[in-house]
């Protein structure tokens, strides 16, 4: 009995003082946005990539697109980083951009891109993309 | 004060969250373990094939297991969430509970 009032005592002491509890972040549907708009450029990336023929694949023809891309996951990064209490959105969207820039210093080194692998990049790509979502709507 | 009455409140409160999250932390689950089974075998019928070379192979593993580790830290959110709300329904329970009194 002694251990259950103790208890009803901290509970109430943490009503007193508000302290709700928080492990994660709340619900953000500006970053719901982000993910899809970022989502549809890396759809759009591939669909451009897919309809040039192999020798047509250097990278000065993608350069432009790479770096919008990596801009805006660079910015989701920053909403997310922005946010208290979400450590795991925060390191999925780093990797997103690991993966991003990976993908692009490779494309500059070789100035190819074999269809083989940007079939297996896109899927990858998307559902990082996909899991950055999943966690925002465990948010809610 | 009757401490059973609020204590079986409380803790039947919490259970009550958790048993509305579980079933979506396993789903994830699910979803991890047959997503990766079907990417994986993707990329090594592409390498034994030879339409990628094994530099390429270990380049897309090494991409695809942080993908998994995104998987991964989906379940770690969903867990801390249903956690979350299991302690704020217990605190509204005594809440309601210390009004009464």
């Amino acid at each position: 009995m002694k251990k259950a009032k103790l208890l009803l005592l901290f509970i109430s002491i943490l009503l007193v003082s508000s302290c709700a509890i928080k492990l994660v972040s709340d619900y953000d549907q500006d970053t719901v946005n982000k993910i899809v708009e970022i989502s549809k450029m890396v759809d759009l990336f591939y669909l451009n990539l897919v309809e040039n023929e192999s020798l047509e694949r250097n990278y000065n023809k993608f350069a432009e697109d790479y770096k919008l891309i990596e801009v805006e996951i660079r910015a989701l990064t920053l909403m997310n980083k922005m946010r208290p209490q979400n450590e795991d959105s925060i390191k999925n969207s780093v990797n997103l951009l690991t993966n991003w820039i990976e993908i692009k210093n490779e494309h500059r080194q070789s100035d190819s891109y074999d269809i083989d692998v940007a079939e297996i990049d896109e899927e990858i790509l998307q559902d990082q993309l996909l899991e950055l979502a999943k966690k925002e709507i465990a948010k809610q | 004060m009757d401490f059973d009455s609020i204590f079986n409140d409380l803790f039947s409160a919490m259970k009550n969250e958790f048993k509305e999250d579980a079933p979506k932390i396993k789903d994830q689950l699910q979803y991890i373990l047959e997503n990766n089974k079907a990417m994986i075998e993707k990329i090594t019928n592409k390498l034994v094939s030879g339409k990628i070379t094994p530099e390429q192979y270990k380049k897309l593993l090494k991409r695809n297991m942080r993908k998994i580790e995104d998987q991964m830290s989906t379940v770690n959110v969903m867990k801390k969430k249903a956690i979350q709300d299991a302690i704020n329904a217990g605190i509204d329970v005594m809440m309601k509970a210390i009004k009464i009194i």
